[in-house]
């Protein structure tokens, strides 16, 4: 796994980590080295931890993130070295979907979020749970970028979707996101 | 006012060095799917073994009587060492295995996918540098899965007995699949499943516990009192098997010696395939 920083010209100008994974762990963890995938993994983790809460509680996202990596593990043959993101994102959300229908909470989201002790978390978790309420094309979008700190480039790199797209997702999905929480439309995400 | 969408990053990712290295390094899971992937594999032996007909394949051997080196190879026929005869087979480029005087061993199949060889007497020794699970040895009892280790095997009429010197070595049969670690020992007999891997240099008290439970499950507040730390993979072997009320002894005095996950409780640590148990079986595995 390889750690670049970079300036990032966008957001808000401040040094952001840019992954990129490297050629030799890709190749290796395609031949089955378990510990090659698992420093290529901890490169997609942001990416796989706000697919995740983007669409479940995060009360179960640890476990589930154990639950991808492992599942991922096992499917390595699978895996296109050219696409390891939207594989894992794959991966991610049925994962969750499956928890989900499990549990059988496609509905009724837990109330533990709610109750987190810490103001800024309990704060949080009621502004996740309004995200969780909007469209599919905007939800992983939004968290990605709000939530794990991802630059519009690197949501396109990692989950599949076009640059056109996420930048389209994050215009509208941040408009409908300050509309819902009463907020005054500026502010919006130039990515 | 502060910004609510600020808040959002405190619900960030927080990386944990080590932490997916470690679950990498735990065994791999079993599959949920067990007929699945026997049909599975049963097609494939069936297309390979129409695909190769009666085409012989081996491994290079070394055979070695009365100190007399010669080269052979190891097929699909029986190699049965004379008391004056031992054999070493390179398991292509990912190990060895010396098979001792007096034992029977046979090749049963090699290919990119998986090397498997079949022990019905004696004792072998492997040592294998290769990916979990491609190298398998079969004996009447149980199946020895490697998972990256160098190990004694052994098969008399009693059953088998495995013993690892490095690294980690499933033993699997009649439904149970245990992870025999370094410095332990488990063994597996016609009528009953492996036994719980215990460690050769615990207290012989420690193993008499252990292996009295696995007979009728008694002992269980034995093996606890006698429990040393090192012990602790032992008592995460116990966990799925543990009926109710004892479950949550060896949990507490598992998680005493060794921080379980958060998420773990007594009810999920039955599921030995868990995430979170395969999670706390890395930091055991981590502890030692």
């Amino acid at each position: 796994m390889t750690l670049v920083l970079v300036l990032g010209s966008f957001d808000t100008g401040r040094r952001v980590a840019t992954f990129e994974p490297s050629r030799a762990d890709l190749d290796d963890a395609r031949r089955g080295d378990r510990l090659a995938f698992a420093r290529l993994f901890e490169g997609f983790a942001p990416m796989v931890h706000g697919v995740l809460i983007a669409h479940g509680p995060s009360s179960e996202v640890d476990d589930l993130m154990q639950d991808v990596f492992l599942t991922a593990l096992e499917r390595l043959s699978s895996m296109d070295t050219e696409r390891v993101g939207p594989w894992l994102a794959a991966i991610a959300r049925n994962r969750m979907i499956d928890s989900l229908r499990r549990r059988a909470r496609l509905v009724a989201m837990p109330t533990e979020e709610q109750g987190a002790t810490d103001p800024e978390r309990a704060e949080a978790n009621q502004v996740l749970a309004i995200i969780r309420t909007m469209p599919d094309t905007y939800r992983e979008t939004l968290v990605l970028k709000l939530v794990e700190g991802l630059s519009g480039k690197e949501i396109a790199e990692q989950t599949g979707l076009t640059p056109d797209s996420v930048r389209v997702n994050l215009h509208r999905g941040m408009r409908m996101l300050r509309e819902r929480l009463g907020l005054s439309p500026e502010g919006d995400l130039d990515e | 006012m502060s910004d609510p969408l600020e808040s959002l990053k405190s619900l960030k990712y927080q990386p944990k060095p080590g932490r997916w290295e470690a679950l990498a390094s735990a065994p791999p899971r079993r599959s949920r799917r067990p007929f699945v992937v026997a049909v599975a594999l049963l097609a494939a032996a069936l297309a390979i073994g129409v695909f190769l007909g009666t085409r012989e394949h081996g491994l290079p051997m070394e055979l070695v009587v009365d100190g007399v080196r010669r080269t052979s190879s190891l097929g699909s026929r029986w190699l049965e060492t004379k008391p004056t005869e031992s054999a070493t087979v390179t398991i292509t480029d990912i190990g060895q295995v010396t098979v001792d005087p007096g034992s029977r061993v046979r090749l049963l199949n090699t290919g990119p996918a998986q090397h498997r060889l079949e022990l019905t007497r004696g004792t072998l020794h492997a040592r294998v540098t290769a990916p979990p699970r491609l190298f398998v040895v079969e004996t009447p009892t149980a199946s020895a899965i490697d998972l990256g280790c160098a190990y004694t095997l052994k098969v008399t009429d009693e059953g088998s007995e495995l013993t690892v010197e490095s690294g980690m070595v499933s033993l699997a049969g009649k439904g149970r699949e245990v992870t025999v670690l370094e410095g332990m020992r488990a063994v597996s007999s016609a009528s009953r499943a492996p036994t719980t891997p215990v460690a050769i240099d615990a207290s012989p008290a420690f193993i008499e516990a252990v292996a009295q439970f696995d007979r009728d499950g008694s002992a269980v507040e034995q093996l606890l009192i006698l429990a040393r730390p090192a012990d602790a993979a032992t008592l995460w072997h116990l966990l799925p098997v543990v009926p109710g009320v004892r479950r949550s002894a060896v949990f507490g005095m598992l998680r005493s010696m060794v921080r379980a996950p958060e998420s773990l409780t007594v009810e999920n640590s039955a599921d030995a395939n868990s995430p979170v148990m395969q999670q706390w079986f890395a930091s055991i595995i981590a502890s030692r």
